[in-house]
């Protein structure tokens, strides 16, 4: 029930400060997910499969 | 991230100072374990900054008792509930994928068996015989640090090497004599106890070739550090002419 206040009520702050921090976090998050996945193990299994493609002619080249 | 990268190119088949990730695949099996670790680092990296922006947010200037009235929110622990289950999903199914691929044994066309002992590791190669008809077996100890030579690594080089073959199914045989020692090589992705009494077995299609460290990693007695296993794989050719040396 409202009643009457000698200041304004404030409503709703805690409940719009937990979804802005979630929001925000997971702006960060997903992108640093993305950045970990492509800068990091793309990359990385792409230098890989250039070894073995690499590794795979060598072999053949000595049979 | 890229720092690391170049830190992790193939031959990366030792432990390396400041060495920051996992050692390069030498298997089908490790390659797997590589390609589970990046997808749950994946997720980690997600949870990490959620739960590092919460507390920032918290905790910053002004801001100590953010949270202070927040008592009770049905949403809110349905969410906090609901999102830690998805993301466990998603981390075990993979998991449980490649768990099920490491224990399949399908037909190898070799088998070794690999004894552990206080504090050697002792190899049988069942499926061969020499000129008397034994099989051919070998005890493999630890290079003693003043008999290194150039080139070989301390507490992980040992004086009768494991050779196999590459791009062959080898199937590994792991027992112990005395006590609990473990059958530990990285770049294999193996990690396999070695148990008196128990017979446990794993196998492998080694990728490529190269020396393969790993250290014994059950705490087996006074010099569980000085019992090392290197596996050395070669081409078939090689193979066979190391067997006619035995």
């Amino acid at each position: 029930m409202v009643t009457n206040t000698a200041t304004t009520r404030i409503f709703g702050s805690l409940k719009k400060k937990i979804i802005k921090d979630i929001v925000v976090s997971f702006a960060i998050g997903i992108p640093a997910a993305y950045a970990w996945w492509y800068t990091f193990h793309v990359d990385n299994q792409k230098k890989r499969e250039a070894w073995y493609i690499a590794y795979a002619a060598k072999k053949g080249n000595e049979q | 991230m890229l720092i690391m990268n170049n830190y992790n190119n193939m031959f990366n088949d030792v432990p390396t100072p400041w060495g920051m990730y996992l050692q390069d695949s030498a298997s089908p099996m490790a390659e797997g374990m590589l390609e589970v670790h990046d997808t749950v680092m994946f997720y980690l990296m997600m949870m990490l900054m959620l739960v590092g922006y919460l507390t920032y947010s918290m905790m910053k200037f002004n801001n100590k008792m953010s949270y202070k009235y927040l008592t009770h929110g049905s949403l809110l622990e349905f969410i906090w509930t609901l999102f830690p289950v998805m993301m466990l999903l998603l981390i075990a199914f993979p998991s449980f994928m490649l768990l099920y691929l490491t224990d399949d044994v399908i037909d190898p066309a070799m088998t070794i068996k690999c004894i552990g002992l206080q504090w050697y590791w002792s190899y049988e190669y069942s499926d061969f015989i020499n000129d008397n008809g034994e099989t051919i077996s070998f005890d493999s100890y630890m290079m003693p640090e003043e008999m290194l030579e150039f080139g070989q690594l301390r507490l992980l080089d040992v004086d009768s090497r494991v050779v196999v073959p590459i791009d062959t199914h080898i199937r590994f045989i792991v027992t112990g004599g005395d006590v609990i020692h473990s059958f530990t090589v990285p770049a294999l992705g193996f990690k396999v106890d070695a148990t008196p009494g128990r017979l446990l077995q794993i196998s492998t299609i080694i990728t490529r070739e190269g020396r393969f460290y790993g250290q014994c990693s059950e705490i087996c007695g006074v010099a569980h550090s000085e019992m090392p296993m290197t596996i050395e794989a070669v081409s078939l050719p090689k193979f066979l002419d190391w067997l006619n040396e035995q």
